[in-house]
């Protein structure tokens, strides 16, 4: 009994002496102003209100329409938590991500000789808490890379597509998990913890003010691309998919006020209590 | 017990085998260069520095051999023209559902999804009962879903039923591709290549299925094509045997200097009665330029836990090598208990890089014999995997 209490006392002095720090990873996209435009105010200072220093926090702007480990991608991202982790002198990191953000971290953490920065990193991050992550892939990647090589071949392509999204096909993920990314079913766990939060669902009904949360249009959109999807999907991934990787943290209904499901825009806002969620995590 | 004794005995002579022959141990499916090649190095930032990295497993999750990815298809593409809209495309589904695609091509009109119509048999059904939903490009890109401008997407309504409908869009104009994908579908085309990683110059072996129910459906027609990251497409024949569908092709010797995979792209069709079922299938594979290879031999230093394997290096670039330890447990049973990667930057020539997995990093209760899996090596500069050797090693005298 009295070594427990020993244990516990250095545990929590150990905690006292670190230095925590969050940082936000977005999704696919080349972001400038993640901070307003991707996160918003309200969801990222919420989250950081909750360390013992609501300075220590960082809000990456990469390039996350190339392939994750791409030097605008992960080498981006080492690049800003590097710079992060040495001036806020950051002992502890949590890292939150969202989207194809978890891949990009999955990627450093999954291949950390890749790049002398990765290992420093490894080293202080304590847990990435993946909030809807495509660690699978999603069928709408599938769709939207326009049919076969015979519409390419006639030169009429519609659009290139982002190599993330290339990447982000169902096929391609399913070999990238099995070569190059850890954290997947039958392959090496990863060396941070790395957990996700998983939508289940989408509400768009125009009488329904949850719909509104993160904008009503937005979620009309992944009321109809969930068509592609099975019937447990945040309109944009299917629940394997966010659940691919790791471990799942908690199904969105489980956690959110009024036991509502979270859609993917919602995923990355202060919708429901998951920003005080997150918020409270801060303090582990 | 005699059982056991003879387990033991065959168990010992393996381990004292391993310590007298340190060469690496090769299995079926292992992935193995027989030649090297020189290519330059492409374009872009890599690191210099060598870089090692190791840390504990928890010995209770399991580890297994990764498959090749099978694809399943409920849908297909087609292109066609403003008039073909303007009269009625037809568009033949199997179920119940379907979701119809249409994206203009560049200078055709864009598609709003409130200027469709369906028919059946010539005749318009309301449209206030032909979709269930429909969505603009706004709302799909709002989404997420990244569609090219003047794209629509309708939902034909589940009460419609399956079968021939027209789709008509009065003002198309221009060129457009559409995609028709059947969800709710017994349908399907399957296809999966014989594994994930292929040298250059290496027999591809792709199966293919279009059945109902997972049932061949006979008089398949079937066309495959190899398409390399660069765009580069290379014909895949397919030959039926006994019913089964099958491609058998040696690969290309293209070098690349695109990253990304090399997709197989399978198509095919049956009728069914007078309606004309169509599947568009993909999955992806890696064909590496022998780049660099192990040598076969390597040395285990059992205070460190560490490995040393020689490379044969054909172009210079940065490679890594990476692998899994299993210790043995009190129990006997060989579970994996940490891993190690190392990195670095090499010349044409010979080099070594070694896995050091920290006896640290082992669990109370476990140690030798020690067994290497998983051991793959992989070019950082080209993204390419070279080799891989499932049961690489097995060393250690047991306690």
């Amino acid at each position: 009994m009295r070594y427990l209490f020993v244990f516990a006392l250095l545990a929590l002095s150990s905690l006292c002496s670190a230095n925590t720090g969050v940082a936000f990873v977005h999704g696919t996209g080349n972001q400038t102003d993640a901070y307003n435009t991707y996160w918003q105010p309200t969801m990222v200072n919420n989250v950081r209100g909750g360390l013992a220093n609501p300075a220590n926090f960082v809000v990456i702007n990469c390039d996350f329409t190339q392939y994750m480990w791409d030097s605008r991608a992960a080498g981006c991202l080492a690049g800003q938590l590097s710079s992060f982790i040495s001036s806020k002198g950051i002992t502890r990191l949590i890292v939150i991500t969202h989207s194809n953000g978890g891949n990009v971290m999955r990627w450093i953490m999954s291949n950390p000789t890749w790049d002398s920065r990765f290992p420093n990193i490894i080293s202080k991050v304590v847990r990435v808490n993946a909030l809807a992550p495509s660690s699978a892939g999603t069928p709408l990647a599938d769709a939207v890379t326009n049919g076969n090589v015979f519409e390419t071949s006639l030169g009429w392509l519609l659009g290139y597509k982002s190599d993330a999204v290339k990447m982000q096909q169902v096929s391609w993920m399913s070999y990238y998990n099995s070569n190059y990314l850890f954290g997947t079913s039958g392959r090496p766990a990863q060396p941070k913890l790395f957990r996700s939060v998983v939508g289940t669902d989408v509400e768009s009904a125009i009488w329904d003010s949850d719909s509104y949360c993160a904008g009503y249009t937005e979620n009309v959109g992944l009321e109809i691309t969930q068509a592609w999807l099975n019937s447990c999907s945040d309109g944009f991934l299917n629940c394997s998919s966010q659940s691919a990787a790791g471990s799942v943290w908690f199904n969105d209904k489980t956690r959110m006020a009024g036991g509502e499901p979270l859609s993917h825009n919602q995923s990355r806002r202060a919708c429901f209590g998951l920003d005080s969620i997150l918020r409270t995590d801060m303090s582990y | 017990m005699r059982k056991l004794l003879l387990v033991t005995l065959l168990s010992a002579a393996g381990v004292a085998q391993a310590a007298n022959d340190n060469r690496l141990a090769t299995r079926a499916n292992d992935l193995i260069a027989s030649r090297l090649v020189n290519i330059p190095v492409p374009a872009g930032q890599f690191e210099r520095k060598p870089v090692s990295f190791s840390y504990a497993l928890n010995p209770q999750n399991q580890l297994a051999t990764s498959t090749p990815f099978t694809a399943e298809s409920r849908e297909y593409w087609m292109q066609t023209e403003g008039s073909e809209l303007n009269k009625g495309l037809m568009i033949d589904t199997t179920a119940p559902g379907a979701l119809i695609r249409i994206s203009p091509a560049v200078g055709a009109a864009a598609i709003a999804p409130g200027n469709m119509k369906l028919l059946r048999n010539g005749k318009a059904i309301d449209s206030t009962k032909a979709f269930s939903q429909q969505a603009s490009t706004e709302q799909l890109q709002k989404a997420g879903m990244d569609v090219s401008s003047g794209t629509a997407v309708v939902k034909i309504a589940d009460g419609q039923g399956e079968g021939r409908f027209q789709l008509v869009v009065p003002k198309a104009s221009g060129r457009y591709l559409v995609h028709v994908f059947e969800p709710n579908s017994d349908v399907t085309l399957q296809a999966k290549a014989d594994r994930q990683n292929y040298l250059a110059g290496d027999q591809l072996v792709v199966n293919a299925l279009l059945g109902k129910n997972e049932k061949a459906m006979s008089g398949t027609e079937i066309s495959g094509l190899l398409v390399s990251p660069s765009g580069k497409t290379y014909d895949l024949t397919f030959k039926n045997e006994n019913g089964a569908l099958r491609a058998a092709s040696k690969l290309p010797n293209e070098v690349t200097q695109q990253p990304g995979l090399w997709e197989v792209q399978v198509l095919a069709g049956a009728s069914d009665g007078n309606l004309r079922i169509q599947r568009d299938a993909r999955t992806v594979i890696s064909i590496a330029q022998p780049t660099a290879k192990l040598n076969g031999q390597f040395r285990f230093n059992p205070q460190a836990l560490s490995f040393s394997m020689p490379i044969q290096v054909g172009s210079q670039g940065r490679y890594e090598l990476s692998g899994t330890l299993y210790a043995t447990g009190r129990d006997g049973i060989s579970r994996p208990v940490a891993q190690a990667a190392m990195a670095n930057w090499f010349k044409q020539g010979k080099g070594s890089l070694n896995l050091d997995f920290n006896r640290a990093n082992l669990p109370a209760g476990y140690g030798a014999p020690f067994e290497l899996k998983f051991v793959e090596l992989k070019d950082q500069t080209r993204m390419m995997q070279l080799e891989s050797r499932e049961n690489a090693a097995r060393v250690g005298t047991p306690r």
